[in-house]
């Protein structure tokens, strides 16, 4: 069966990338644009895996995670984003992010962080 | 004297890190060699800003971030080497056909490239001083230098006529490409600093 994977950040062309590396792998179910988005595709979409930027208009991906993983406790969402500090990565982690990767990412990376949040 | 003296090289020193940290980062983001061809840092009237910018037509990648220390950081370019930086980027996602302004993709890749820029900036500050600090998504503006600066300018002028500024000049080699970037910390954010400087080693 096919894993559903939803992909979330403002960025196009964060998307579109993230798209070309997963898509031999995973079924992108659905893409946010934010963190409310995001909050509302993984309730419509229930996907199995979410890979979460940081950075974002209206409500931030830690922020999103939070209300998620509240949702659904086991909810597997890799934080992929271009912040790399100390304090942020021990917030994600806490707020329950299973992986992390930080732009710039290169392909293979992002797809075992993905694989072994998925294996966990 | 001495102690102000001190507190600039501690500033140089950041900026330093910021800079070779943003040429790390895109390095492996553009597959390219990327310079670091001047770091500095300065205190500087506000009024002479526009003249450091220039009057020039550029693509500006502007953010502020907040915390603990605020500020705002501008990452400039020349609209042809924007267009160059992305098409290199975007590689067969680029749609060649358009011209002028750049379209909404190549506007997305230019706002990743100066949230990864802004983000090599300001995880140092956070990471040296264990603390958080957020930065807004980039806002991609292509106008005249000294227009695009000016609303952070006004705004500073409220408390201040004198700024910190970094000013870091890299350079992608082969590609000659440049990349003018500018921090500005609020002044109010200067006296944070300078105290959370007591409790570090750099």
């Amino acid at each position: 069966m096919a894993i559903k994977l939803m992909i979330v950040d403002d960025s196009k062309f964060m998307r579109t990338l993230l798209k070309k590396v997963v898509v031999d792998e995973y079924t992108v179910v659905c893409e946010a644009t934010n963190g409310i988005e995001a909050v509302e595709m993984y309730e419509k979409y229930k996907p199995d895996v979410v890979t979460m930027d940081i950075v974002m208009p209206e409500m931030d991906g830690i922020t999103a995670l939070s209300h998620i993983v509240q949702q659904d406790p086991e909810a597997k969402v890799v934080m992929c984003t271009s912040v790399g500090q100390e304090e942020k990565i021990k917030k994600a982690i806490a707020a329950g992010a299973k992986g992390y990767v930080n732009k710039p990412f290169q392909g293979p990376k992002v797809l075992q962080e993905i694989k072994s949040v998925l294996g966990a | 004297m001495e102690g102000e003296v001190n507190k600039l090289i501690q500033l140089k020193m950041m900026g330093d890190k910021g800079a070779e940290r943003t040429v790390e980062s895109l390095s492996m983001m553009l597959d390219m060699n990327v310079d670091m061809k001047i770091s500095s840092v300065n205190m500087v009237s506000l009024f002479t800003i526009p003249e450091i910018v220039g009057g020039d037509e550029v693509v500006s990648l502007f953010s502020q971030f907040s915390s603990t220390i605020s500020g705002s950081m501008f990452c400039l370019l020349s609209p042809d080497d924007t267009k160059k930086l992305v098409s290199s980027l975007l590689g067969d996602l680029d749609n060649e056909g358009s011209d002028g302004m750049c379209d909404e993709m190549q506007q997305s890749a230019a706002e990743e490239i100066g949230n990864i820029i802004t983000s090599s900036f300001v995880d140092v500050w956070a990471d040296t001083f264990a603390i958080e600090i957020s930065h807004d998504p980039p806002l991609f503006a292509n106008d005249f230098a000294d227009a695009i600066v000016d609303n952070v300018l006004v705004e500073a002028s409220q408390s201040c006529d004198y700024v910190i500024l970094f000013n870091s000049t890299l350079n992608v080699v082969n590609a000659d490409i440049n990349f003018n970037i500018l921090m500005l910390p609020d002044p109010d954010s200067l006296q944070k600093v300078f105290d959370l400087f007591e409790n570090v080693d750099l």
